[in-house]
């Protein structure tokens, strides 16, 4: 905002031991970061890269237990501080963050406006001017007045910036700050944060499991791993000569979008999907607007849109969870589509063992109990996890428990809404190979929904964009990713290439 | 939707759904075994010309629909016949009973709140603590002790060793915070839980962390998550008020209040079918109400929550 403070900071962290419950989540970590440096801290989800950056403004969970010397500009301060002496630590003149969700960041019932001013410390409440503090963060003045729920994920979030940015802080931490938002918004916000870094002259710490992001928007980088910093130093540096196995590890996983290869057209004659002139209304809504498309057998299409593009109501069109009101869904395979839904955690009923919910399936699709091991094996799922409940398991386990369970009824087709995108990179990596040695297996059709085109590009040989419930363009998938011609793929595909 | 819509429609079910129990509760008199007639002598020794009388006087000659009818006219209109016992009408018949029960329910309703709510916050805010596990067992006592044991114990020691209170009676104040005592144990113990579930959920919430993160004043966080933790905390009071009327019956026979759960066993006991509609009806009224009341408190806090579960449905 104002161009003549130059905003100084000096944090030093020693030895940094964390241990919850006998755990020991980080393991004697040094971190420092001086004025001005945009720093980078990379790794895995569970390398500990949140329980760091928390550390520093003391938002651990009450059973964790910290050790090390931390200091500020200098000055020593208890890690194990109570609350009172932390909110010294934070925001006015401080450390603030930006929290990764911004569907849960935000009060549900106090207006945005009040949010932001809550923040503002007493003694500059006279010269806080909202309308200008939305203004950097590109809102409107007339967000003030409302609540969260009124807004998309994208304005959220630049709510929560406006809002940690309200207190005036001396370095500002994001924590996977755009992981939950499409591409494009995620490349909007990138570059809102880094205009206002800056223009502030102001520090920052970007939490990211992306290697594109943490290379585009970072000089300094930090390599996380099982709690401890592997590798650090300037960024370009450590992508271009990784010299731990973990960072290659991560640079291998982070699937470089130009150097991907095609999937290949493996397409056959016979159709096994066909539909014609969909549309659906929500109320005023309208989220599909005569939308055509076509699967064959044993192939694999992919539909890319951003969130709200109607891509999920045509997948649950499909499977009949939700009607059209008006066109035709013709399906000739012998049993009826499957799905995998995008959330791990919830599409499994935590009451039931894994053995149980994989035999269910079984039964209502009257299979003998005997193919339970060989769905297992196809889904590439470890014996040992069948007498576990979904609550002791991680995200990319359940959702290979998910793919056993559409596996059941031996499909012509399956679809896959999102299925990878709350997973970590290396897990997606594993479980996008899992999909594709089964549709050569079983000769299944996938039909994938994502708003990720990297994922597309390894795995669909088609591919259907969608943008304001209608389908703007079509093609096989080199086609649309070197010479699209609608200008939302277009601008879609530049998101998606740093 | 706006909120004067939302109060007609919540207000519109409500009385849908009096108007079904109305039909339920008249339908009693046809589902006692035998004669309705003989049901309204009641305990009277019986004749055949008395019998000819009350059939004349009850309208039960009529088919089912056309007596309902008169009797949901008479109701409308705050006519509800007279008792078979006292021969008395039966809003004079009921209301000092009913007056005594009110009271006894609204004051075991503030007891109840206004010691369960703070102690439920104070507990989820010292999760994990002694004071935490102390007050958890004790909601846990409150909640599974049955309401006449907790009652018989109070009367001996309180009324009969300490005489702070008199034994059984209605007459004023004291003789009812014994009874009241009674009544807000098992709701108070379930409204501590409740709360601090509510507010657990809140402090372990993102904006709480995010508040906390710009060291937004405590006191503004905590509004936060009252305001956040209330509508569940209301609707489930709501809900319980209802029981506090039912266990409002035992509570009144074993400190002898003459409310209306003494009136409803005795006038079950003497076959007053009258009567017994009436306290019924009356009892639907005020459960109904008092949902309708919640639901409405509720939406008027967040007005906000309700459009967005209502954008969910969109189903974008």
């Amino acid at each position: 905002m104002k161009a003549d403070y130059t905003i100084t900071i000096n944090i030093d962290i020693k030895n940094l031991k964390v241990n919850i419950r006998g755990n020991e989540v980080l393991k004697g970590i040094d971190f420092s970061l001086k004025s001005g440096e945009a720093v980078a801290i990379v790794g895995e989800s569970g390398s500990g890269k949140t329980m760091l950056t928390r550390s520093l403004i003391g938002l651990l969970p009450t059973a964790a237990n910290l050790s090390g010397i931390y200091e500020i500009d200098g000055t020593s301060f208890n890690l194990n501080s109570k609350e009172k002496d932390w909110r010294k630590i934070r925001g006015n003149g401080g450390i603030s963050m930006i929290m990764q969700d911004p569907f849960t960041a935000l009060d549900p019932s106090k207006i945005c406006g009040k949010q932001i001013l809550d923040g503002v410390p007493k003694d500059s409440h006279g010269d806080f001017d909202i309308t200008t503090a939305l203004a950097e963060v590109g809102l409107d003045a007339n967000i003030a007045g409302r609540y969260p729920s009124q807004l998309s994920g994208g304005q959220r979030q630049r709510v929560v910036i406006a809002a940690a940015l309200a207190t005036k802080p001396r370095l500002l931490i994001a924590d996977e700050a755009t992981t939950a938002l499409d591409v494009i918004t995620q490349k909007e916000i990138l570059e809102l944060i880094n205009k206002i870094r800056a223009g502030r002259q102001m520090p920052i710490i970007i939490i990211t499991h992306d290697i594109h992001l943490a290379r585009h928007y970072s000089e300094k980088i930090f390599v996380m791993d099982k709690g401890c910093i592997v590798e650090s130093g300037n960024t370009e540096h450590i992508i271009e000569n990784p010299k731990k196995e973990s960072t290659k590890a991560l640079l291998s996983a982070n699937r470089f979008l130009k150097n991907l290869p095609y999937a290949s057209d493996e397409s056959k004659a016979e159709l096994i999907l066909s539909v014609k002139s969909l549309s659906k209304t929500f109320g005023k809504v309208q989220a599909l607007d005569d939308v055509s498309i076509n699967v064959y057998a044993g192939e694999s299409v992919g539909i890319v849109g951003q969130s709200g593009s109607g891509k999920t109501t045509l997948a649950r069109c499909i499977i009949g969870l939700t009607g059209a009101d008006s066109g035709k869904i013709e399906y000739f395979g012998k049993v009826a589509p499957q799905i995998v839904f995008q959330d791990p955690y919830s599409s499994l009923n935590p009451a039931h063992t894994i053995r149980y919910v994989l035999e269910e399936a079984l039964e209502v699709s009257n299979r003998p109990k005997e193919e339970l091991m060989e769905i297992l094996s196809l889904a590439e799922v470890d014996e040992k996890l069948l007498y576990r409940k979904p609550s002791d398991l991680s995200g990319g386990q359940r959702q290979r428990i998910a793919i056993a369970r559409a596996l059941a009824p031996r499909t012509d087709l399956l679809i896959c809404d999102e299925s990878v995108s709350a997973l970590d990179v290396i897990v997606q990596n594993q479980i996008l190979k899992t999909l594709e040695n089964l549709r050569k297996t079983r000769n299944m059709a996938i039909l994938f929904i994502t708003h990720d085109l990297s994922v597309l590009r390894m795995l669909a040989s088609r591919v259907y964009v969608m943008n304001k419930a209608r389908v703007v363009e079509h093609g096989s998938t080199q086609q649309i990713f070197e010479s699209a011609k609608d200008e939302y793929t277009k601008k879609l595909i530049e998101a998606s290439v740093f | 939707m706006n909120k004067s819509t939302f109060i007609i429609k919540r207000l519109l079910a409500c009385f849908i759904t009096l108007f079904t129990l109305s039909f339920v509760i008249f339908s009693l008199l046809f589902l006692a075994p035998g004669d309705p007639a003989r049901n309204l002598v009641g305990t009277r020794r019986v004749t055949d010309e008395l019998l000819e009388q009350i059939r004349a006087q009850h309208h039960l000659d009529e088919p089912f629909l056309a007596q309902y009818s008169r009797w949901l006219r008479g109701a409308v209109n705050f006519d509800f016949g007279r008792s078979i016992r006292t021969n008395m009408d039966i809003i004079d018949h009921v209301a000092p009973h009913a007056g005594v029960t009110f009271q006894l329910v609204g004051i075991s309703l503030v007891f109840s709140i206004c010691l369960a709510v703070p102690l439920g916050i104070f507990a989820a805010k010292n999760k994990g603590k002694k004071i935490d596990r102390v007050i958890n067992i004790m909601a846990l006592v409150g909640s599974s002790a049955p309401g006449f044991a907790v009652g018989l114990i109070l009367l001996y020691f309180f009324a009969f060793r300490l005489r702070l209170f008199p034994m059984y009676g209605a007459s004023g104040i004291d003789s009812l915070i014994l009874p009241a005592i009674t009544l807000s144990i098992s709701m108070g113990a379930f409204i501590v839980k409740l709360t601090r579930q509510a507010m657990l959920n809140e402090i372990s919430s993102d904006y709480t962390v995010f508040m906390r993160a710009r060291a937004v004043l405590p006191h503004k966080i905590l509004d936060a998550q009252l305001k956040n933790a209330s509508s569940p905390i209301l609707t489930s009071t709501g809900l319980l008020l209802a029981g506090l009327f039912g266990s409002t019956v035992l509570v009144e026979t074993i400190f002898s209040i003459p409310g209306l759960g003494s009136l409803l066993t005795s006038a079950v006991t003497f076959r007053d079918v009258p009567v017994v509609q009436f306290i019924a009806l009356a009892l639907a009224v005020i459960i109904c109400l008092a949902s309708a009341f919640t639901d409405i408190i509720v939406y008027l806090l967040n007005p906000n929550v309700h459009q967005s579960s209502k954008s969910k449905q969109g189903g974008l």
